[in-house]
């Protein structure tokens, strides 16, 4: 029987002598967003409570307030659930950075899940990007990562500080040892 | 003389209704620390998350089975 296996390491593929540098995860106006979307369907709740009191007082009394409260009990059940999924799938969801790669584990759903890493040899260009009034004033924004491959573009999507990560990769592909580095090709005149 | 009525449907309707939203929740709950247990960084932390959790389940659970013995037809 095959057991699930707890390694100690932090992400799969981890090497021995590998120094993680950086690990991030989305800033924390990603989880309060979604928080506030959990805090109105627990709205739901109080407000159903308020709106039985002054509209359908009979559902406050026999037989149907055994029919309510069981609602409520099984509501509020999934509210929880709603709560831990949310909070698992933000705390799964990181981005690794050691001094030989860059990792992106994304938790899209409790059942999808895609671990990507790229080698810091292949790195071809690296931008940050801040947009909107919170990326702004609360300096979280995507980093793109452009590899050697055409197609291929690993993005650290809303976390903080993106200028700082990006400053970070490009310094940990110049410790590099030259003959580790993609051999680019001249440009022609 | 009156007819007979099958007063149990309803309440067996009910109940396995009822059963299958536990079901669900128990099957959802349980991948949910699955995966944080085995892809989590720290794992006290998963289990401590992982435990807090299973205990309000638990008492939520009891307060939803006496609500729905507190049912009459």
């Amino acid at each position: 029987m095959n057991w699930p296996s707890f390694k100690p390491s932090f992400f799969p593929g981890q090497q021995e002598n590998e120094r993680i540098c950086l690990v991030v995860r989305e800033h924390w106006m990603v989880l309060f967003f979604r928080l506030s979307a959990w805090l109105i369907f627990a709205a739901v709740l109080v407000l159903s409570d308020w709106f039985i009191g002054m509209y359908l007082p009979a559902l406050k009394s026999d037989p149907w307030v055994a029919w309510v409260s069981l609602l409520r009990s099984v509501y509020l059940m999934f509210l929880m659930l709603g709560l831990l999924i949310i909070w698992v799938i933000y705390y799964l969801n990181v981005q690794i950075i050691t001094n030989e790669r860059v990792v992106d584990i994304e938790q899209d759903s409790l059942l999808k899940r895609r671990v990507s890493e790229l080698h810091l040899s292949r790195l071809e260009d690296v931008t940050s990007e801040v947009n909107g009034i919170f990326g702004t004033f609360l300096n979280y924004g995507n980093v793109y990562i452009q590899t050697a491959a055409e197609t291929e573009r690993f993005t650290f999507s809303r976390v903080p500080d993106p200028a700082a990560i990006e400053k970070m990769i490009l310094d940990l592909y110049e410790q590099l040892p030259e003959n580790e580095k993609l051999q680019k090709e001249p440009l022609k005149k | 003389m009156t007819p007979y009525q099958p007063t149990s449907l309803w309440p067996t309707i009910l109940a396995l209704v009822f059963y299958i939203l536990m079901a669900a929740y128990v099957l959802y709950s349980l991948l949910a620390i699955y995966a944080l247990v085995k892809f989590g960084r720290s794992k006290g932390l998963a289990i401590l998350v992982s435990l807090f959790y299973l205990a309000i389940s638990s008492g939520l659970y009891a307060a939803a089975v006496i609500n729905l013995n507190n049912i009459k037809f």
